[in-house]
């Protein structure tokens, strides 16, 4: 597929409540994912880590673009940091309109320190490593499921 | 019907275009029986720059994206449209809260917008009036917040509440862009320098070498001599050469006198390595082959030596990607580039591993506060000042001092090891004809 762009940010949770509130708004995050990204031709991963969102999309560009313009407007997060945004050979998550990698509320990355970083390659490589990240978690869920 | 929506619609963003936009607000005012409203103006920061650095396409998709974003954001406006370029005006009813819009305008426009596989973070600037309708038209508050903006911009504020005196401020900054628009109505070199002469002027600040005990070269500082406003700094014109597209011209001449000054005091004075430092816009690095040419001219013309010339460069805004390969080529002409004030604005230490530079100006603001009378203060720039002597020594950077004013400051820096030490301490910008009895004398006076 050519126009394949993936990008992956970090952002706060701002989703009030307790942990079955943040289940359910993750779940209704997951639905409508489910229900337009087919749509847009768009798959991803989503985790949910310490307080943080963490996210990959992956699509053609104008639609990751228009997705990406939605997401921003989303009331449940905020202070969002792009990791990386680039072209990409193959996709990460073919099979997934949006993959739950996981809700955790122990921390897995330093997002803080990343969120703050000026250093732009060190974003990139972030992004990669998070992305490679949310595969293998994906992967073992798969496989955990059979 | 199709002719009058095309002239009523900005055909870019879709939203009301300025004309419009005013009689729908006026409409609404009398319809509704809007007694007060507030008037929002909003101006992208750098975008003139943004645009510079990405191409044109792709700055009108991000004032699409701008506006989307207006419209989805702020549905309870009474209306919202582009009043020019990157300027967006928001209206609201003035029984309501303005901060929240404020807070939630500054928000919303600030997360990053993703285009084309770049990821661009804006930055605004407003200016605002709450108007009570009884009193002043809508057409007048506009203006108004207008003039609040132009106050912002001119005083790097994000945020600008209209007063009155700000009408003066935008009136007075307005006449100086029309004078220079005027004087600079011909691209035409021969014209141009015959203006030059007249109008504008080089003022000269000595760098002092405490090493050397003397005066190791010169900055050349422009000034507009305005007939009516007396002398007219940089800041308040060079965005207005920048913008009328007369800064190469203004920029290659400064750089022709200045070089052709200093080999003048060389010869004159038996002072054969005094060096010549030369500010440079940022604008002039984005397409450099003028800036370039300019520069090779003046040491052609001039027969300095290139590695006298010190080039300046401030990062007031993020330097646009094709300037390292700028730089690089100024260093290949065999020329020093300094990155100005350093520590403030953009100005990062990481870039001093990815620019191309020779040097570095310390800003004036931590050698302030060396000698401050608050010990916590004066600690602290004590602090940073060393670290930056030792972060430049160690990457083989000159330092430059600048804006030392007192010996206590003085004291201070030379302890800390400085070299290059620049500031009213040792001289104010002098006049050329001043120049000449200061080199002469200075071994003295240092």
């Amino acid at each position: 597929m050519s126009n394949l762009y993936k990008l992956s940010y970090i952002s706060k949770n701002t989703i009030i409540g307790d942990q079955a509130n943040l289940k359910s708004e993750i779940d209704s995050i997951l639905k409508s994912a489910h229900k337009n990204n087919p749509v847009m031709g768009i798959t991803g991963a989503l985790l949910f880590s310490g307080g943080y969102f963490c996210q990959v999309i992956e699509g053609e560009e104008e639609n990751i673009e228009s997705l990406f313009e939605i997401i921003q407007m989303d009331n449940r997060h905020a202070d969002i940091t792009v990791l990386n945004f680039e072209e990409a050979s193959e996709r990460s998550f073919s099979e997934w309109a949006m993959a739950l990698a996981g809700i955790d509320e122990s921390e897995k990355f330093d997002l803080e320190g990343l969120k703050n970083s000026k250093n732009e390659i060190a974003m990139k490589q972030s992004g990669k490593q998070i992305i490679h990240f949310l595969e293998d978690l994906v992967n073992k869920k798969q496989a955990a499921l059979g | 019907m199709v002719a009058e929506t095309l002239n009523h619609i900005d055909t870019l963003t879709e939203l009301p275009n300025r004309v419009y936009g005013c009689q729908l607000v006026e409409e609404l005012i009398l319809t509704d029986k809007v007694t007060s409203a507030h008037v929002i103006v909003l101006e992208i920061s750098r975008f003139g720059q943004i645009s510079d650095s990405v191409g044109n396409s792709l700055a009108d998709k991000i004032l699409t994206m701008t506006a989307k974003r207006l419209s989805k954001i702020f549905s309870d406006a009474m209306c919202i449209y582009r009043s020019h370029g990157d300027n967006f005006c928001l209206v609201f009813d003035g029984d309501l809260e303005l901060q929240q819009y404020i807070e939630k305008l500054q928000d919303f426009i600030q997360r990053p917008f993703a285009v084309r596989g770049k990821i661009i973070v804006l930055s605004v600037r407003i200016g605002l009036v709450t108007a009570k309708l009884a009193e002043q038209s809508y057409t007048n508050a506009m203006h108004c917040a207008e003039a609040a903006l132009h106050y912002a911009k001119m005083n790097g504020l994000k945020v600008c509440l209209f007063e009155t005196h700000m009408l003066d401020t935008a009136k007075k900054e307005h006449q100086v862009a029309n004078d220079l628009r005027r004087s600079l109505i011909s691209n035409s070199h021969e014209l141009f320098n015959a203006i030059a002469s007249d109008e504008f002027y080089i003022a000269y600040q000595p760098i002092i070498s405490r090493n050397q005990q003397n005066v190791a070269g010169l900055e050349a500082l422009l000034r507009w001599n305005h007939s009516e406003l007396g002398t007219v700094m940089p800041s308040n014109f060079i965005h207005v050469a920048e913008d009328i597209g007369v800064m190469d011209v203004l920029g290659a001449w400064v750089l022709r006198k200045a070089c052709a000054d200093t080999v003048q005091w060389q010869q004159t004075l038996n002072l054969p390595n005094l060096s010549i430092s030369i500010n440079v816009s940022p604008k002039q690095l984005i397409n450099a082959d003028i800036l370039l040419n300019s520069l090779e001219q003046a040491i052609e013309s001039s027969s300095i030596a290139p590695h006298l010339i010190r080039i300046e460069i401030t990062e007031s805004v993020e330097f646009a990607d094709s300037v390292p390969a700028s730089l690089q080529k100024i260093r290949s002409l065999g020329c020093k580039v300094a990155l100005d004030d350093f520590g403030t604005g953009y100005s990062s230490i990481v870039k001093l591993t990815t620019l191309p530079i020779s040097d570095l100006k310390v800003d004036r603001s931590f050698i302030l506060d060396l000698d401050s009378a608050d010990q916590e203060k004066s600690d602290k720039a004590r602090i940073i000042a060393r670290g930056i002597y030792g972060v430049a020594n160690g990457l083989g950077l000159n330092v430059i001092t600048e804006g030392v004013e007192t010996a206590s400051q003085l004291a201070i820096v030379t302890e800390l090891g400085a070299d290059l030490i620049q500031g009213y301490y040792f001289s104010k910008p002098l006049l050329e004809k001043e120049i000449t009895d200061f080199l002469q004398h200075s071994k003295v006076a240092i």
